[in-house]
């Protein structure tokens, strides 16, 4: 069996996740894909907007839809410190199909006072929330 | 004397009154409950997030090594105009709450040498700050006794924008302080530039590896800092507010019970003088109509 190690998520709102049977998480930094095993070394990682996926010392898997933020491993704990982060069941889909074409029409819009890169965050976020919510 | 009706006028009035400051208490102290639990909620991010500003700057010559364009938010200047974030109340009827934190923040502002521009949070703070002809750069509100995290990013953002455009070279925050629903402090703390807490003595850290390097790091970490003090700041005055409201609505509602018992001794007494007075008036009468038969 692999070597699990303790696993939190942390918003700052709550605690929205936290399981000591973690043996894998994969997620995207800044600069591209990674992912983590147990007695990983000691690593601080600038997430993207991505799905962040776990798996579990019995063979379950877990996906949260994570919209930045950080990550700490840290001798045998790993912690993901998220501004907004949704776990996979959690999420509205309907809710994240209308960003999805709210942002998409602001985009297409092209009108002046349309904040570009604020519209693209929320297509980025929308995106990454239905890819998490189609891995359920 | 007042007569026995408009007595009973006014009993009824404050009992009136009463009955709102009590719903009023009860409101908050509700109120006052959810705010603590936000406040110990967001606890664990804020104490995560700081450890891991001070495992990225571990060491001091990565500050010393910044550029000013990539960290425009732990620059360093010369202090030629320095920023004021007052938090206060959106509504009334909480104490002395507000006062406090404005008499605070005055205080603070007339000690200081340089220029004082204002950030107010609350339209009391807004209110009194724009009479006394500040220089109000802007002011938020709707929030006061609900803050969310985004009105604390919104805030955060809007002053680091000010910051790295020089509309001020230092930020001071004035809030307060929840002890006790009794007891609430207001302080003043500086918060930007920002600086990297020290690491707490003799805990042996190891060496972390960067997912982009430090200066990537460090560039997105300041500004969520920054948000999370903002964010601490504001529950932590919401929750003050709410117990100051709920202590003066307290005392509001035990004085209005001893006004109307005070009401209803000088009622009653009222009520027996003229009943009194009615009886001499009938037995005066009857004396007469007697002597005039004889």
């Amino acid at each position: 069996m692999a070597t699990t190690f303790n696993f939190e998520i942390v918003t700052p709102d709550k605690m929205l996740f936290s399981a000591d049977n973690v043996t894998y998480v994969g997620f995207r930094s800044l600069v591209g894909g990674m992912g983590i095993k147990a007695n990983h070394l000691p690593i601080i990682a600038t997430l993207d907007v991505a799905p962040m996926k776990l798996e579990f010392a019995d063979g379950s898997k877990k996906s949260f839809a994570v919209c930045g933020g950080f990550l700490e491993m840290k001798g045998g704990k790993c912690t993901v410190l998220a501004t907004i982060a949704d776990a996979d069941t959690d999420i509205d889909t309907a809710r994240a199909n209308a960003a999805k074409e709210r942002a998409e029409r602001r985009l297409a819009s092209k009108e002046a006072d349309v904040d570009n890169a604020r519209a693209h965050r929320a297509l980025k976020r929308a995106i990454t929330r239905l890819k998490v919510a189609g891995m359920a | 004397m007042a007569t026995a009706r408009e007595i009973h006028r006014h009993m009824k009035s404050v009992g009136n009154i009463g009955k709102i400051t009590k719903a009023m208490k009860m409101v908050a102290a509700a109120r006052l409950r959810r705010a603590q639990e936000r406040a110990a909620a967001s606890r664990p991010y804020a104490i995560k997030i700081k450890e891991v500003l001070s495992n990225v700057v571990s060491d001091p010559s990565i500050l010393a090594n910044l550029s000013a364009k990539e960290h425009p938010l732990l620059q360093h200047r010369e202090v030629k105009k320095v920023g004021y974030l007052v938090l206060a109340s959106d509504k009334g009827l909480a104490g002395a709450y507000s006062s406090n934190a404005l008499k605070m923040a005055v205080a603070e502002i007339s000690a200081c040498e340089d220029e004082v521009v204002v950030i107010t949070c609350g339209r009391k703070a807004r209110d009194f700050f724009q009479r006394r002809g500040y220089n109000v750069l802007e002011s938020h509100f709707g929030f006061s006794d609900r803050p969310a995290y985004d009105n604390a990013v919104e805030v955060a953002q809007d002053a680091a924008k000010r910051f790295a455009a020089e509309g001020f070279d230092e930020l001071r925050i004035v809030y307060t302080i929840f002890k006790s629903a009794l007891s609430q402090t207001p302080t003043c703390e500086k918060i930007l530039p920002v600086e990297p807490p020290a690491k707490e003595a003799g805990k042996a850290e190891a060496s972390f590896m960067f997912e982009p390097g430090e200066n990537e790091t460090l560039s997105v970490l300041a500004p969520k800092y920054l948000e999370t003090v903002v964010y601490a700041a504001l529950v932590q005055s919401a929750a003050s507010e709410l117990g100051s409201r709920m202590t003066a609505m307290s005392s509001a509602t035990d004085n209005a019970a001893k006004l109307v018992q005070n009401l209803e001794l000088s009622y009653n007494k009222a009520r027996q003088a003229s009943i009194t007075r009615e009886l001499n008036e009938i037995v005066g009468g009857v004396e007469a109509l007697k002597q005039a038969q004889q």
